[in-house]
């Protein structure tokens, strides 16, 4: 049995075992908070052995069960320190397996997220279907005891180096568009599957993923046919708290903080209107974890906070990173590996990284939407 | 859990209590002439002292300041009650925290002697001179021509009690903003004493904070059950969506600036005095920042109602705005955010070193 620390207790184990397994390397590896590289896949297992990448689910299927808050807190720190997070495995894919998932499915896929040995793509998003999620149209069609998927996703981020694809297939072309979508557990390495590489502003790469009639047994549809809707709304929800950049936001904060403590920097007054400004804006961005976690520790489901949060986080980030780099300085914007540059170059990369998440995850004006609706009560437009 | 659980339904309770008491003696619709007199209400204030509301923030209660004054003064907040509670409820405390050498409490507490807190700053200079008398002058003091006494803060946190009747003080009321008791404080060789008041500024501040981030959201509420009844083209504007997205904006202001607010009470009740600046700073800014933010959103989405004075929106955006510069000036507060965030030991430090060592 493993006992459930205090917040304060868990935050000081992971800080010492960032301390011992830090590796420097891996900051430099490019942005994907999964295991891409070598050195991220050996990280990831030793955070795995200390059963912290299953903190969503119990021991039966090799997680610790300690809940949704703890796998946030330990993003926290990981990302702070600019190590893999594994947040789609552990805070968004794998609990909503747990919840919804066969017997045969957990048992197979859990335990080795848990163990850091299972990297997930989400297969969401299609050229036709953003912000309108629901008009997805990739088809999955029942043959025997197999599905068989045709179609293509987009901005499937992961899929060049997953072992599996968490796909979202309309199973239901008569049903209304929201209850005609079943979830899939796809082996990346299918028949039939094509990943094609997109660049982006950020230097990594995202991929179209074309399915060419893929054949998947039956046993990986997760869930009930055609529910696939609320799952993935479930997941998102989740993603809002876990995968947006609270630790590197955090990170922000402290960069900017040493590099005005240094001698002559904390006496220009500019600087020092700067980092309290950037510090009333980061804090106010960050108070509504303060509100989740009270949700999540009475046991309700932190939407309104989660919902804000996104919302407050990007956006926060994307202008923190534009009012640094109008005020320290153009050497700032020396990408990272230019030995000339200011802060490290954090905020040359954080400006061109942080584009896409007032977009992805429910671009804002989606969250504004559901804000409105569903917590203020507004009336819909149509 | 039990116990958290009993100071929730407490809060709600004294919370539930005073709304019906401010919407009796205080509604928002009286709030221009209370302006226009410009003085407090004395027999409505002994009543706040009767009820033991002037005591709520006790230092020697447990919890008192995040749970009970916290429940006051939002519900003051949300009708922009213009008699200064939360001066009195912070000077209240500090004497609470001193030990109360000077046997104030009582009459503070009971509402028959009004105590007011002036900090000079940006909004004026007080000279203290070698026999101990003040001499200056000070503006935008809160109430001080309906109040008894004053606590002068000087630049160097030296603070003194200054007795309105003292021939060394006069008020001189000024025309402003925000209308009622708001004057200017000028001080000529006025007898003070010398007055311990630890942690006034950070009570204050997180009071402040607390009443901004409650007038918010009070004016959140009015302007969504507005846009709900308002219809143009055919629907309610409420169902517009740049609308929606004006309003949802406004609603996470006002839950990080309730956030915030609820954390700096917290920490000015903790041992921590570095903790207590840092978080009462930064919580009254980003309150009182957001206060007037959500009050010109609202006023775009209320239209030319909102511009009149038939409606109450202009209350809301002139005190936000006015806000900004009580307790010191939003200046001084981002002075002591930057102040505590360059002494902190960071995360960061600390991995620094680790590596260093390693």
């Amino acid at each position: 049995m493993n006992p459930r620390p205090t917040y304060d207790e868990f935050r000081e184990r992971v800080r010492a075992f960032i301390e011992r397994e830090y590796d420097p390397v891996i900051p430099l590896q490019g942005p994907f908070p999964q295991a891409d590289t070598p050195e991220k896949k050996s990280f990831l297992r030793k955070v795995g052995r200390q059963g912290w990448l299953g903190l969503g689910w119990g021991p039966e299927y090799g997680g610790l069960g300690w809940g949704a808050d703890y796998q946030h807190l330990l993003q926290q720190e990981l990302e702070y320190a600019g190590l893999p997070t594994c947040s789609i495995e552990s805070a968004m894919v794998g609990p909503t397996l747990a919840r919804h998932g066969s017997e045969a499915l957990k048992e197979r896929f859990l335990p080795a997220i848990a163990r850091g040995e299972l990297s997930v793509a989400l297969g969401y998003s299609e050229a036709g279907a953003g912000s309108d999620l629901a008009s997805l149209s990739l088809r999955a069609r029942r043959d025997g005891d197999e599905w068989v998927l045709d179609g293509e996703k987009m901005w499937t981020s992961a899929a060049h180096f997953a072992d599996v694809i968490w796909l979202a297939a309309r199973t239901d072309f008569e049903a209304p568009k929201h209850r005609g979508i079943s979830i899939f557990l796809v082996d990346a390495d299918s028949p039939g599957i094509a990943v094609s590489r997109i660049g982006t502003m950020h230097d990594d790469r995202t991929n179209i993923v074309h399915f060419e009639h893929v054949r998947v047994p039956a046993d990986r549809l997760v869930g009930e046919e055609n529910a696939g809707w609320r799952y993935l709304i479930e997941a998102l929800d989740l993603e809002r708290l876990s995968a947006f950049p609270v630790g590197n936001l955090r990170r922000d904060l402290d960069e900017l903080t040493a590099w005005v403590r240094e001698n002559s920097r904390k006496d220009d007054p500019a600087l020092l209107r700067l980092l309290a400004e950037a510090t009333v804006s980061v804090e106010a961005a960050l108070s509504h974890v303060d509100d989740a976690f009270d949700l999540l520790a009475s046991g309700e489901r932190p939407a309104r906070a989660a919902t804000m949060l996104k919302v407050a986080v990007s956006e926060c980030r994307q202008d923190l990173a534009d009012r640094i780099l109008d005020e320290v300085g153009p050497r700032a914007l020396l990408r990272r590996d230019d030995p000339g540059t200011t802060l490290a170059g954090r905020f040359e990369d954080a400006w061109r990284r942080e584009i896409i998440s007032s977009i992805a995850g429910g671009a804002n004006e989606i969250q504004r939407d559901l804000i409105a609706r569903r917590h203020l009560g507004l009336p819909r437009g149509d | 859990m039990g116990e958290a659980a009993a100071r929730r339904e407490e809060s709600a309770l004294l919370a539930a209590c005073a709304r019906s008491f401010f919407a009796d003696r205080a509604p928002l619709r009286h709030l221009g002439d209370a302006e226009r007199d410009g003085r407090i209400e004395r027999d409505r204030w002994r009543a706040l002292g009767e009820l033991g509301w002037l005591g709520v923030s006790n230092p020697s209660e447990p919890g008192a300041l995040a749970v009970h004054a916290a429940a006051l003064v939002a519900e003051a907040g949300r009708v922009l009650f213009p008699d200064p509670l939360v001066g009195v409820l912070a000077v209240a405390r500090a004497l609470g925290v001193a030990g109360d050498p000077h046997s104030l409490l009582a009459e503070v507490t009971a509402g028959s002697r009004i105590i007011a807190p002036v900090l000079t700053g940006a909004g004026g200079r007080v000279e203290v001179s070698s026999r101990g008398r003040l001499s200056g002058s000070v503006a935008f003091v809160e109430s001080p021509d309906g109040a008894d006494a004053f606590v002068v803060l000087g630049s160097t946190d030296e603070s003194f009690l200054v007795d309105a009747e003292d021939p060394g003080a006069a008020v001189r009321p000024m025309r402003a903003m925000v209308g009622g008791a708001w004057s200017e404080l000028v001080l000529t060789r006025a007898a003070a004493i010398r007055i311990p008041v630890p942690g006034l500024v950070e009570t204050g501040a997180a009071l402040a904070a607390t009443f901004a981030a409650a007038a918010a959201g009070a004016l959140l509420e009015a302007t969504v059950a507005y846009v709900a009844g308002r219809r143009q083209f055919g629907r309610p504007i409420g169902s517009f969506q740049a609308v929606q997205h004006s309003l949802a904006s406004s609603a996470i202001a006002v839950d990080q600036s309730r956030a915030l607010a609820r954390r700096a009470l917290a920490a000015v009740e903790g041992e921590d005095l570095p903790a207590a600046r840092y978080a009462s700073a930064l919580a009254f800014v980003a309150a009182t920042d957001r206060f007037v933010d959500v009050a010109r959103r609202c006023h775009q989405v209320w239209g030319g109602m909102g511009f009149s004075t038939e409606s109450d929106v202009h209350h809301f955006s002139r005190r936000a705005r006015w806000m900004k510069q009580t307790w010191g000036g939003r200046t001084r507060h981002l002075d002591a955010v930057a102040n505590e965030r360059l002494r902190t030991k960071l995360l960061l430090d600390r991995y620094a070193e680790a590596r260093a060592l390693s």
